[in-house]
């Protein structure tokens, strides 16, 4: 094997420029869907482990059975006997949240967007999050004096442009914005109400749809969820990772898809690439001939050529990398909406870097199958068969 | 002035069959073809169409494998070698020189020429600097960075040439090498030939041309794959 050889790589690229540009672009065009498709999936993934990261030494009371709290919801006075049945020497704090989604109806109808919003118990709800900062306004901190104003996370305040003191209307009903925080998960893409306001918006009446309790050592955990669990009836107790993996399938079947629409995009490109180097070594099997007949060897034809794929494949996902970033980053697609969340995707380094290995590698098995059959082939072969 | 050595054959061949399969028809190629060609002998191979010379020359050159017979080249048995054996042994002994030139026509002439010099591992300086002296032998010192497609046929077939003996093979291998060229450039490639043998290399011409038979040490005629006549011209 050759390394002399290697500028014939270089020469066959350069005399096809056409073909050469055209694969180029399409190997760019997948990895950039690939790469946008990734991106996305972890930083989904990324922001679910921050988010639940954020409630260390955290129980989450769930209506048993319906252990979503978009779904389930318990009576608001569960949060009261939780307080009065628990060890208080044992817990920071106790609150309820009422979780749900409502339309942004500043919009036409059909153009309407949900938002997830969280009405708070404003006395306590502070004792169980603590992760967050306000970047400008104030807190909610008066169940009554704050009827009809909301917090936004900075995702919300970033999307529509809102600043403290502007409104937000949620199904019809405006709400004055007091102030702007920032977790760095995704609960900056939620909208924080009274209780009451919340409950009076989604039509959920003294009901919450989660209970979190902040325990102070690990070591309580077992002992304040045996007796929570003892003391209210049709309860689901959850550490935080334990419902993390609960919601782990639906997480999973979310990356799944992503990886599969992957994959099939990935499929295409090696597809691709085996068409372009069998037309690209149709074209060239004279020349292939002529250098087996003068003593080149298998070895050396098959790295003249893996060189020119591989060379394809790089090109291809070094162009799919700069589309990506220009995507994400220039024209503005780097926020993308999922239930209700904003997330906005971030390009790392190590995706850019592993994609334009993964697109140099695919390079290489599309190339595989025709290069290892031509390089094979008898020099006399090709000469008779096509002159 | 030329030597053919008296006692050392280059090449032996004793009783070379070649059949190819057709569909379910057998066609003998050559059929049981003897000679021996001397070191530092031209010998040209001539005869109609179809009567085996290509396919001999393809068998004396390593390119094929005789079906039936033993072939003997630099004292290399070639009959039984497996086809990373035969590359090795024609870059190792063989100068292809092809009616239609075959040059690569992304590469320049110098960088044509390079192919075997690359494929036997010389170092890049070295190489560059032997092609260019080969080059230059064959009258092409001013076309060293032109593309096949910018060159005539007789200066591609000097291409062509400069490339056969670009490693000092001690076999030179022309089929028709004039047949696609006017007279005249024949007559110079001819002339290029008959001044590489008197370097030492032997030549074995394919050629239907009389006048260029007759300037061979010597004559093997064929009809239908065996030869009818073995003669001095």
């Amino acid at each position: 094997m050759k390394l002399g050889f290697l500028f014939i790589s270089i020469r066959d690229l350069k005399s096809k420029k056409l073909r050469t540009v055209i694969t180029i672009v399409g190997i760019a065009g997948i990895i950039t869907s690939y790469l946008v498709m990734m991106a996305a999936a972890n930083t989904m993934h990324d922001l679910v482990d921050a988010s639940f990261s954020a409630y260390e030494y955290r129980l989450f009371v769930l209506k048993r059975g319906k252990e979503d709290p978009m779904v389930g919801q318990l009576p608001e006075w569960y949060v009261d006997k939780i307080r009065e049945k628990v060890n208080p020497d044992y817990i920071d704090g106790v609150s309820g949240f009422l979780w749900w989604m409502v339309d942004n109806s500043t919009k036409d109808e059909d153009d309407a967007e949900f938002q997830t919003i969280r009405g708070l118990q404003v006395e306590s709800y502070k004792s169980v999050i603590e992760k967050y900062e306000m970047i400008a306004g104030e807190e909610l901190s008066d169940a009554q004096e704050d009827r009809n104003y909301c917090m936004i996370g900075i995702n919300i305040a970033e999307k529509f442009g809102k600043t403290v003191g502007d409104k937000i209307t949620l199904q019809n009903h405006a709400f004055t914005i007091k102030g702007i925080f920032s977790t760095s998960t995704m609960i900056d893409s939620e909208i924080w109400l009274t209780m009451r306001d919340a409950q009076n918006l989604v039509g959920k009446l003294h009901k919450v749809s989660i209970i979190i309790v902040k325990v102070k050592e690990q070591d309580y955990v077992d002992e304040i969820r045996k007796q929570i669990e003892d003391n209210l009836r049709g309860v689901a107790v959850f550490e935080a990772d334990e419902y993390m993996e609960a919601n782990a399938e639906a997480l999973d079947s979310f990356r799944g898809v992503i990886f599969a629409i992957s994959m099939i995009a990935l499929f295409a490109a090696v597809l691709g690439m085996m068409n372009t180097m069998t037309m690209t070594l149709r074209e060239r099997r004279h020349d292939i001939a002529v250098m087996k007949a003068v003593g080149v060897s298998n070895k050396s034809v098959a790295l003249i050529y893996s060189v020119e794929a591989l060379l394809l494949g790089f090109l291809g996902g070094i162009v799919g990398v700069i589309l990506g970033f220009l995507m994400l980053n220039v024209f503005g697609v780097s926020n993308i909406e999922l239930a209700g969340y904003l997330i906005s995707v971030d390009l790392t380094y190590q995706l850019a870097f592993e994609s334009v290995i993964i697109s140099t590698i695919l390079g290489l098995i599309g190339g595989f199958y025709p290069i290892a059959k031509i390089s094979r082939q008898r020099a006399l072969d090709i000469l008779q068969k096509f002159g | 002035m030329k030597s053919i050595s008296n006692d050392l054959n280059v090449i032996e061949a004793d009783d070379i069959w070649k059949v190819y399969k057709r569909g379910k028809t057998d066609v003998k190629a050559l059929r049981g073809v003897n000679f021996r060609v001397r070191e530092g002998e031209i010998v040209a191979i001539m005869g109609p169409s179809g009567c085996g010379k290509t396919t001999l020359l393809n068998i004396i050159g390593g390119l094929d494998t005789p079906t039936k017979g033993n072939i003997r080249v630099n004292e290399i048995e070639l009959s039984n070698l497996g086809e990373s054996k035969l590359t090795k042994f024609r870059r190792e002994n063989i100068g292809f020189v092809f009616q239609f030139y075959n040059l690569l026509p992304n590469l320049t002439a110098l960088e044509n020429v390079q192919l075997p010099l690359i494929a036997q591992g010389i170092p890049k300086k070295e190489r560059f600097e032997k092609a260019k002296d080969f080059l230059q032998a064959v009258g092409l010192s001013d076309r060293l960075y032109h593309k096949p497609g910018e060159l005539s046929g007789g200066e591609q077939q000097r291409v062509a040439i400069a490339r056969a003996i670009a490693v000092q093979p001690s076999i030179v291998l022309a089929d028709e090498p004039t047949g696609d060229l006017d007279t005249k450039t024949g007559e110079e490639i001819m002339g290029l030939l008959r001044k590489i043998n008197e370097m030492g290399q032997t030549i074995i011409i394919v050629t239907h041309d009389d006048m260029i038979a007759a300037t061979a040490d010597r004559i093997i005629k064929l009809r239908d794959g065996k030869i009818i006549e073995n003669s001095s011209s």
